[in-house]
């Protein structure tokens, strides 16, 4: 248990020391809360790059690395560190943040199924060899067996404790950053709270967003860093701070590496990104070259490890080929983009996007999808995810609410720059109804893909839904 | 032509392609079954005494903002919060029957602690071939602190393999999580491959899983009362039996 304690502290120490890169600009707040999210995406990707790069995936090589790394970027923020008010601050919030970990490791109420079985192998395995388990290579993405590979690494049991800190901390930073800050005269601050405090108890009262808290797998991560990757750029447009861009940055490359459909849900956010005329070119350029590099090399090494392979579950050779030539085509069209008629039409990317997708998913209904197993009745499946978010998928009432809310938000009044989350949330709607007919429909359960992959889109309708509101609720807020 | 009537120009077939789909998708998935249930667990929800809290707080809620004269928004706001505590409510009040109807399977309750992953293990079953596989290795694993490659991996001999065949018929629905009652019955119609089954099957209390897609013609059974577990006949092929009885 100390083990596991010793390296979520360190987690939240990187988290913080990192974020401190952005201490001028960001609300001490949105800094802390985002540390531990971002502590963990660097300390993954380390180990991302050790992996790919076939570097020696050894404990004490690692354990020297992660230490390196930390103490590079309390160096570079050593004269911010040691101020006596940061510095109060920190220990604040590290005494809190050790209070929950403790919390969380003698309350173990941690979940498994069979996937979660197999995230803890293959991290187990990575730990151990060096290498991803021949059977597990093709199922999930990357970053969840490194997430677990840190038991075998730091010597302890398996990671548990992780889920509900990230989804504490996760809540809080939501229920922030719906707080609206109101005018001076206003005196509604207690109002205000309460709103955002019920927001975040209503999606927590929703049975499968608390049972994620506490299941072994990347439902919770996928959800969280789906909206953070498309929340750091609608902030960067809103508050013109160009440091919620890196956040976003982060963000989506842990989304792109937990699921093995997560390069593809990510191609909606960098496409939007592409067409916002707000965005320097340079920062197009950093934002999607860094994404792209990292999904391109993977997918080759992941191109090569799968050649040899006999078992094809979700990724096989020629959906990495897939990935690669699509992230390469995507940067190619970003750098010519600059001028000509695609200058002119890149404002339209995204409206484009939700037209191919649109078709895309009409062919594929009117080919009723591969046969899956001489399944000829995949339409009928359609069913059962209706069933699932209102009954069987442990929703409770909570889907049921946010598409009568969604309905009625479309009509209030507008917010700055809506158009990214309706871009979005329409875009992941017809790309996961695309990819779920492709792969047969679903099955009636919670536990059903398709179910589970809600998880991934829930945060990013509920904060638009409730966003909308609270402009209509909170005339006097200074943020609309 | 202005920007707004050109968005709206490239939105509108847009609009059309996906409400055609739409459509078309609810034609064809007719008579399943699943969307009259997902209406009628929709009306569930809002309907009975729930409601009557609910317009009765409103009500109050226009009194005041009538007699007192307060601000829309402030009214608004309060029957915002209002609506929000009733949805809360209706969440939580579905706990205990979500929580129900797991039964042994999968059970997330918060009276269950894990101490360690050798307890997670042993409390958690596995489902399929592919599971007892992922399981098996993983038990090897706390044994050994090695991972081995599960083809030839030995069967636990804390478990046992059976499953249920009845060659000429084909399954006419989809049995899915928790089924009791009536359909529990008509599994008895399904002839054993092998017997220890289904006499054990009735020492089980109330929650049975079965996994079977209609137009397959085996189902398999799975019981969590620690002891049995039903996996397809795959699996026992691989692998010689350890029965204790």
């Amino acid at each position: 248990m100390i083990n596991q304690f010793l390296f979520l502290l360190y987690i939240a120490i990187l988290g913080v020391s990192f974020m401190f890169f952005f201490k001028n600009s960001l609300s001490s707040a949105n800094l802390y809360l985002l540390s531990v999210p971002t502590g963990l995406s660097i300390w993954v990707f380390q180990l991302i790059i050790l992996f790919i790069l076939g570097l020696p995936f050894e404990k004490l090589f690692i354990g020297i690395l992660s230490l390196l790394l930390l103490s590079v970027f309390i160096a570079i923020h050593r004269n911010k560190f040691f101020v006596k008010k940061n510095l109060v601050q920190i220990i604040i919030y590290l005494a809190l943040y050790s209070g929950f970990s403790f919390l969380f490791l003698i309350f173990n109420y941690s979940f498994f199924t069979n996937d979660s079985w197999r995230m803890l192998i293959g991290g187990k395995y990575i730990a151990t060899y060096g290498s991803l388990l021949d059977s597990l290579i093709d199922q999930r993405g990357l970053y969840a067996y490194i997430i677990h590979s840190s038991s075998n690494i730091f010597g302890f049991d398996y990671l548990y404790a992780l889920y509900p800190l990230m989804m504490l901390f996760f809540a809080l930073f939501f229920a922030y950053n719906l707080y609206s800050p109101l005018s001076p005269e206003n005196k509604e601050v207690g109002r205000n709270i309460l709103f955002s405090s019920l927001v975040v108890l209503f999606i927590l009262s929703t049975f499968f967003v608390l049972l994620n808290a506490f299941y072994v797998h990347s439902n919770l991560l996928s959800g969280i860093y789906g909206f953070l990757a498309l929340f750091g750029l609608w902030k960067h447009l809103v508050s013109k701070d160009r440091n919620w861009l890196i956040i976003s940055a982060i963000a989506i490359l842990s989304f792109s590496f937990l699921r093995i459909e997560g390069p593809l849900l990510s191609l909606i956010i960098i496409i939007i990104l592409i067409s916002i005329k707000q965005i320097k070119f340079k920062e197009k350029v950093y934002y999607v070259g860094a994404v792209s590099l990292f999904v391109v090399v993977w997918h080759i090494r992941l191109f090569f490890m799968l050649a040899g392979h006999t078992s094809k579950y979700y990724m096989n050779p020629a959906r990495t080929l897939l990935i690669t030539v699509l992230y390469t085509l995507i940067f190619t069209v970003l750098l010519v983009s600059q001028k000509g008629i695609l200058n002119r039409i890149k404002e339209y990317f995204p409206l484009l996007m939700v037209y191919s997708l649109s078709i895309g998913w009409t062919i594929l209904i009117f080919t009723e999808g591969p046969k899956t197993k001489g399944n000829l009745l995949v339409l009928k499946k359609y069913g059962r995810l209706i069933l699932n978010s209102v009954k069987h998928g442990d929703w409770g009432i909570t889907w049921i609410v946010l598409g009568i809310l969604f309905a009625v938000a479309l009509i209030l009044k507008k917010l700055r720059h809506e158009s990214l989350f309706l871009y979005y949330i329409f875009s992941f709607a017809l790309l996961f109804n695309s990819i779920h007919l492709y792969r047969g429909g679903w099955r009636i359960g919670w536990g059903d893909s398709g179910n589970r992959m809600l998880m991934s889109i829930i945060f990013v309708i509920s904060f638009y839904v409730f966003l909308k509101f609270r402009n209509v609720l909170f005339p006097n807020s200074l943020e609309k | 032509m202005n920007e707004k009537r050109l968005k709206l120009l490239l939105i509108l077939p847009l609009l059309t392609i996906n409400l055609f789909n739409i459509v078309f998708i609810l034609y064809k998935a007719r008579g399943t079954g699943y969307f009259r249930e997902a209406v009628r667990t929709i009306v569930d929800y809002f309907m009975g005494f729930h409601l009557i809290p609910l317009f009765i707080a409103c009500l109050v809620l226009l009194y005041f903002h009538l007699s007192k004269k307060t601000s829309l928004s402030s009214f608004l706001y309060k029957i915002f919060l209002v609506l929000l505590l009733f949805f809360i409510a209706i969440n939580i009040s579905l706990f205990p029957e979500i929580m129900e109807l797991r039964g042994g399977q999968e059970k997330f309750t918060f009276n269950k602690k894990n101490s360690s992953l050798k307890e997670a293990i042993l409390k958690s079953p596995a489902k399929d071939a592919r599971d007892a596989r992922q399981y098996i290795q993983m038990n090897e694993y706390l044994r050994n602190k090695i991972l081995t490659i599960p083809h030839s991996s030995p069967v636990e001999k804390d478990y046992y393999f059976k499953s249920l065949i009845k060659p000429n018929r084909l399954a006419k629905r989809e049995y899915s999580y928790g089924m009791t009652g009536k359909d529990f019955e008509a599994l008895k119609n399904y002839k054993l491959k092998s017997f220890n089954a289904f006499r054990r099957v009735k020492e089980i209390k109330k929650y049975i899983i079965v996994d079977a897609s209609p137009g397959c013609n085996s189902l398999t059974l799975f019981t969590y009362d620690n002891n049995y577990i039903f996996i397809p006949s795959d699996l026992l092929q691989q692998h010689p039996l350890n029965v204790h009885d």
